[in-house]
């Protein structure tokens, strides 16, 4: 779960580290109430929102009242802004960029630091002579004192304490909450301290049973503030835990493995058909799952044929087809289907849809073949 | 010969008295792996298909010997039943659960790595060596013995791949599933030389997908240490950029994580690259498999 900006910085401001002073504002009135001048930023977990024009500064309550509006109810990266952070502009001179993250190649937690932060800190680190520090960061001995001294003057800073602080609370975080990110950007030196003016903190979903009561309140909160614009499909697959991707055309295509689902589309591609979305079942399926499916992928109204890829291991091809024929006995197929299904169980299977009056093919290249003509006959 | 398992391995099971390793368990046993003994805390004492329970990893390994370890444990036990079996230097340990948190398998690849053992997972099938010995939950039906080394990130796929290979009368030494990550045991790299260092396999195919920098890394590798030859199907190349890369992971990795970076690095190494598994068979035998 990735935070947005007010929750990662009480986070950091749990730890001692400083934030400027702010709060948040659902609607323009109430940012009559604000002590200006103000940095008012939308709550949405997307990056680049300064470039997105999602960060506005105002100097008095005109330009705040301004500003809200503009924001308020506008979509960025496909979230509705539903609050806004209306904080202290503070001020700063340089910024910089500091974050600890667990490293997906290594397995081991580094620490990257960036003398110039802010917006570029990307294009800096990629440019040829941009400095970017990393550090691995051994679990059984921590932060040590030289590696604090030594990202201090890296970073250009006198103050070894403050700094220390701010890696040990982004440490906390990392270590007590199951954080997979935290990320300070841009990090500044301001009232004789240093300061977070933004903040990123993504937390592993992986490790809820840990966390519940955290991940309860964090979701909470991002129900009320973020406006989620969510298609009646997106809705179903989120309901029912079914991984969705929406896409722009008209082949619905369910399968029971990510891999062989990547395949199935772009072999969709190379056919020059247009996937209008992807339903992934997971390893352990049941019949309920695949009924589920079907229904998400037929509530995505661009849909014209739907393509059913199954190679089953831990899945049993049995079930897959009491799921779809569950779907056809409730409320009928709506549109043609072309369905793959080998591995587990599967002559049962076909003997189950073959008794609705479906048939199967066992083989990928066919079934893609057979979805391509369907598609094909139902254009004008 | 093989990579990894073959006829000699003596595999202890975890989890194998819940519904799924009991099941998997079963047909392991029928496919002929000699699974030695079990481990299920508070089970100790009962039996699974003749498979003696144990409290302890400790007690199978004083008298079993296991030499190989699997776990069907679910995902939020997977770090105390890893650090068990590590401690207990069973040199191989298969998890195949999925979403086991991240700072999890940190720790667990940590310390097996200081007390040399190899980790595959997680959220991986296992692996097959066909005729041989299948520690996991391959479909045993789509693999056959034989000489080409198969190694995947999907599941799903490599049984797609050993289906049509084995159709054609393509065998297989072994077949690695390393899992879905994001963060791994056992990685592609480690997996090509190992077949590169087995003599009954002639050629690799390697099953990869978007996202992360594994298959550079593997291509890295392939410069010096592979003298065989390897055919890469890299999934995910029509997939749209809704897993976007993260801030910070962005600066780690630069680009390469996109299937076509990865296509490019692996052909500029060498491989033989492919777009369907139905192109495998026509190149193997063209190699001489």
């Amino acid at each position: 779960m990735r935070l947005l900006e007010f929750q990662a910085k009480a986070f950091l401001a749990e730890q001692g580290i400083a934030i400027p002073r702010g709060s948040l504002v659902t609607s323009v009135d109430s940012v009559d109430s604000q002590p200006f001048p103000a940095l008012l930023k939308a709550q949405v977990p997307v990056g680049s929102r300064g470039k997105a024009g999602a960060v506005r500064p105002a100097r008095d309550v005109r330009e705040g009242r301004a500003a809200a509006g503009g924001m308020l109810g506008s979509v960025l990266g496909g979230f509705g802004v539903g609050a806004l952070l209306c904080e202290d502009a503070v001020e700063h001179v340089s910024e910089m960029y500091v974050s600890m993250l667990l490293d997906q190649a290594s397995g081991w937690p580094l620490l990257i630091a960036c003398p110039e932060g802010g917006m570029e800190v990307e294009e800096s680190a990629m440019r040829a002579g941009g400095r970017v520090l990393r550090r691995k960061i051994d679990s059984s001995v921590g932060l040590p004192d030289y590696l604090v001294r030594y990202v201090a003057r890296f970073l250009g800073l006198g103050r070894v304490q403050s700094l220390r602080q701010v890696l040990d609370g982004m440490k906390e975080i990392m270590d007590k909450c199951d954080a997979t990110l935290v990320e300070i950007n841009p990090l500044v030196q301001a009232g004789g301290g240093l300061a977070a003016l933004d903040a990123k903190i993504v937390l592993d979903d992986k490790a809820r049973f840990r966390h519940a009561d955290l991940f309860a309140r964090l979701e909470a909160e991002q129900e009320r503030y973020l406006l989620r614009a969510r298609t009646k499909a997106e809705a179903l697959a989120a309901k029912y835990g079914i991984t969705f991707v929406p896409m722009n055309g008209e082949l619905a295509v369910i399968s029971d493995g990510a891999g062989t689902g990547m395949l199935t589309l772009d072999l969709i591609g190379d056919l020059g058909l247009r996937a209008a979305n992807f339903c992934e079942l997971g390893g352990l399926a049941n019949a309920e799952t695949m009924t589920r499916a079907m229904e998400v992928a037929f509530a995505d109204p661009q849909v014209r044929v739907l393509l059913v890829t199954l190679i089953g291991g831990l899945t049993r091809m049995d079930d897959m087809a009491e799921g779809i024929v569950a779907y056809k006995k409730k409320t009928d197929i709506p549109m043609p289907i072309a369905i793959r299904m080998c591995g587990t169980q599967e002559e049962e299977g076909r003997a189950i849809l073959g008794r609705e009056g479906l048939d199967a093919s066992t083989d990928l290249g066919s079934s893609l073949e057979r979805a391509a003509a369907l598609v094909g006959s139902g254009r004008p | 010969m093989s990579i990894l398992i073959d006829n000699r391995t003596r595999a202890l099971v975890q989890g194998a008295t819940g519904a799924v390793g009991s099941f998997q368990c079963r047909v392991m046993l029928s496919y002929g792996t000699r699974i030695v003994g079990a481990v299920t805390p508070g089970k100790a004492g009962e039996h699974v298909h003749g498979i003696p329970v144990y409290e302890f990893v400790e007690d199978a390994v004083r008298l079993h010997q296991p030499n190989a370890a699997l776990s069907f444990v679910p995902a939020r036990f997977v770090r105390d039943a890893a650090l068990e079996v590590i401690d207990a230097k069973i040199p191989l340990l298969v998890i195949t659960a999925e979403g086991v948190p991240d700072w999890d398998m940190a720790a667990i690849i940590g310390v097996a790595g200081n007390k040399g053992v190899t980790v595959l997972g997680p959220d991986t099938p296992g692996l097959i060596s066909p005729g041989k010995c299948k520690l996991g939950v391959h479909p045993e039906r789509m693999f056959l013995e034989g000489r080409v080394g198969v190694l995947s990130k999907s599941g799903a796929l490599s049984y797609e791949v050993g289906r049509i290979l084995t159709e054609h009368g393509i065998g297989q030494s072994t077949v690695v599933g390393i899992g879905g990550g994001p963060i791994w045991g056992m990685r592609q790299a480690t997996v090509l030389g190992l077949f590169e260092e087995d003599p009954e396999t002639k050629a690799v195919v390697l099953l990869g997908e978007i996202g992360g920098t594994m298959e550079i890394e593997a291509a890295e590798f392939m410069r010096d240490g592979m003298t065989k030859p390897v055919i890469a199907l890299i999934v995910g190349r029509s997939a749209p950029q809704g897993v976007r890369m993260g801030h910070a992971g962005a600066i780690i990795e630069g680009s390469g994580s996109t299937a076509e970076g990865k296509i490019e690095a692996l052909r500029g190494a060498g491989a033989l690259i492919v777009k369907r598994p139905s192109e495998l068979p026509a190149i193997l035998t063209r190699l001489g498999i």
